[in-house]
């Protein structure tokens, strides 16, 4: 038997209600002021099936319902109690930094996509490696001229993380960190920017638990 | 609980401001690419798998399961 981490909370002696994936009764492991809440795995690890990511999501939300919460990477699965009680204690300061961070805040993500004649345009077959270096030099510029026309978002977020040109069709791929209050505005802003870019469509997705936020950069 | 997930703004004319769900790869992109690191190796071997493909890969996995009910 092995455990599965479904996320990071302050341990508040507070006992954790709901179940996990395979509708596994939901337990927290506790190390000092961090506790991680797990289920048991019986048998064999889950498939990333839409079905299980969809499952694992909505017991993370469930949690975050009742605190700030660092959410685990699907697919967390840890020999035992002493495996768990490991992880709280070395990571203890780090975590604790993070949690901080995330109280009260959710995720949104934005992404930015080329439309009209954008579309089209990494769809053309290059006619020499000079021109696909060009391309995607071109490609480039045109994200970052997206990308700052994107700035003001980050002055209503807690924290910013940014993908620039991930894929041809998307010149930006934000995550940000907002405060629940601020949500609304921060929508409203998305909106008065997207007014201002001709040639790209804005998709805005959340509330998320704070998944780009637990690891990275530190806080 | 959180609110649901779901598309809090799309420009007019996207398909995502004509459907309210979120999108697959919105939550792959979170669930499977975000979160905390508990292990080096984690799920498998998704680290070396590209997410577009993955994205297919449970498309593909969610139409099987459809037609076998």
């Amino acid at each position: 038997m092995s455990l599965v981490v479904y996320g990071i909370v302050e341990a508040d002696g507070a006992a954790v209600s709901g179940e996990g994936l395979d509708e596994q009764p939901l337990s927290e492991v506790t190390d000092g002021p961090l506790a991680a809440v797990v289920s048991e795995q019986h048998g064999a690890h889950r498939e990333p099936t839409a079905a299980a990511l969809s499952a694992y999501e909505q017991t993370v939300r469930h949690l975050m319902g009742h605190g700030a919460i660092l959410p685990a990477q699907f697919g967390s699965v840890l020999d035992d109690e002493a495996a768990v009680r490991a992880l709280l204690r070395r990571r203890r300061e780090d975590l604790l930094a993070r949690l901080r961070r995330v109280r009260g805040a959710v995720e949104i993500g934005l992404r930015a996509r080329w439309c009209g004649e954008g579309r089209t345009r990494p769809a053309t077959r290059p006619q020499s490696g000079t021109s696909y270096l060009r391309d995607r030099l071109e490609r480039r510029q045109s994200a970052r001229r997206v990308a700052s026309e994107l700035d003001p978002l980050a002055a209503i977020a807690l924290s910013a993380r940014r993908s620039l040109a991930p894929r041809p069709d998307l010149p930006v791929l934000d995550a940000y960190l907002v405060d629940r209050a601020r949500v609304d505005e921060f929508v409203a802003l998305v909106e008065q920017l997207d007014s201002g870019l001709d040639d790209v469509e804005l998709v805005c997705t959340g509330p998320w638990p704070p998944y780009s936020f637990a690891e990275g950069a530190p806080v | 609980m959180v609110n649901e997930p779901g598309t809090l703004y799309a420009s007019r004319g996207t398909a995502a401001s004509r459907s309210r769900p979120v999108t697959l790869v919105d939550l792959i992109d979170r669930v499977l690419s975000g979160g905390v690191v508990v292990q080096a190796h984690i799920t498998l071997a998704l680290a070396d798998v590209d997410l577009i493909d993955l994205d297919l890969a449970l498309l593909v996995a969610g139409t099987a399961k459809v037609l076998e009910r």
